[in-house]
């Protein structure tokens, strides 16, 4: 838990610099209500402990009260035997086709902050 | 903005969208920003990854759970090194200093980092500790990050390797439950060997385990109390500096 609440304080770094980029822009904006972010299965991320650190990290700031969106995307690898992409759930799943640990992971560790709703 | 020395991340930029409703002219933006959450952290990290790699400094992150003997390992590690190489250590905890004046024992340099609430070393905290130290041309630094199997995983602090130690008191199918650390790491060593007889640890499954998650990991056991498996260990380090 204690992970997820510090990457959500992190996460609410990087929305305060881009707001008040935005702001230097539009000084007219002066709240965010939706923060979209994109969490890779294999990111060893905890969804339910990010949306519930998320309004702690929040709280205070111009993004109190924001809706926290999060895009999952899935994992996903390349099996050196198979010399196919397989889709991965976990980072300690065998190939789904061949049943070897071989492989290198090619999507699924993205934490990454997309956009921001702001008005 | 840091106030130690300036740093900043990159500006977004704004994509307005306009929603015209009859009762109601809110002016909504979204902002694409496209940015890891953790992209401060690497800047950083491959910030301190060129400055150590220009000045010829192999760094060893040392990543274990709480109590594995990271400590003992790494001033029986010192005293086997010292005469060969300079040794620069960064001790990363919560808070105290106690490793780092059990390692500065030894007589190497050892910088005291304290995370307070943070249950982690980072990339930044790192960066201000190698202007603190002054690491001199070709030699090694040891980074004892805070006892942690869970974080330290996601934060290169810009290290040439990460070493996980694991100990035979802790149970042999950590790997697996502890995937993300296993698979960022180069080195796996099993340490207090010398409890082996008193603990249910099956060496070969942790090892099956461990290359499971990572099947490039290599692995090492040692007894940093007996010394046993410490002159393998020191082969290892001497092929990588």
């Amino acid at each position: 838990m204690m992970h997820e609440l510090n990457i959500c304080y992190e996460l609410m770094r990087l929305v305060k610099k881009s707001f008040n980029t935005a702001q230097l822009q539009n000084n007219n904006l002066c709240k965010v209500n939706a923060v979209w972010i994109e969490v890779g299965m294999l990111a060893g991320i905890e969804l339910s402990a990010l949306q519930f650190s998320f309004p702690i990290a929040a709280k205070n700031t111009i993004a109190e009260h924001a809706d926290l969106k999060i895009q999952i995307i899935a994992g996903q690898a390349w099996c050196k035997i198979c010399k196919d992409h397989v889709s991965m759930q976990t980072l300690y799943d065998a190939c789904a086709n061949c049943g070897k640990y071989d492989y290198q992971v090619t999507q699924g560790r993205e934490l990454r902050l997309s956009k921001i709703e702001v008005n | 903005m840091c106030g130690y020395c300036g740093c900043t991340t990159a500006p977004a930029t704004v994509a307005e969208h306009h929603h015209h409703h009859h009762h109601d002219h809110e002016v909504r933006g979204l902002i694409q920003i496209e940015q890891d959450i953790l992209a401060e952290n690497q800047r950083f990290a491959d910030l301190n990854r060129a400055f150590l790699q220009k000045n010829n400094i192999k760094a060893f992150n040392f990543v274990s759970s709480p109590g594995s003997g990271k400590t003992t390992l790494l001033i029986e590690t010192i005293k086997m090194l010292q005469e060969k190489f300079c040794i620069n250590v960064i001790e990363g905890d919560q808070q105290t200093d106690l490793d780092q004046k059990r390692i500065a024992t030894t007589g190497v340099k050892a910088l005291q980092v304290n995370t307070g609430k943070s249950c982690h070393l980072d990339a930044h905290r790192i960066a201000h500790a190698l202007e603190e130290l002054s690491i001199p041309y070709h030699s090694l630094l040891f980074i004892e990050n805070v006892g942690n199997l869970v974080c330290p995983a996601l934060f290169d602090l810009g290290e040439t390797a990460k070493i996980v130690i694991l100990s035979v008191t802790e149970g042999d199918d950590k790997p697996l439950k502890y995937p993300y650390m296993f698979d960022q790491s180069q080195l796996l060593i099993i340490n207090k060997m010398d409890l082996l007889p008193y603990v249910t640890f099956d060496v070969a499954r942790c090892i099956q385990y461990a290359k499971q998650i990572n099947p490039a990991i290599e692995v090492l056991t040692t007894s940093a109390t007996t010394l046993v498996g410490m002159e393998l260990w020191q082969a290892w380090l001497l092929e990588h500096v």
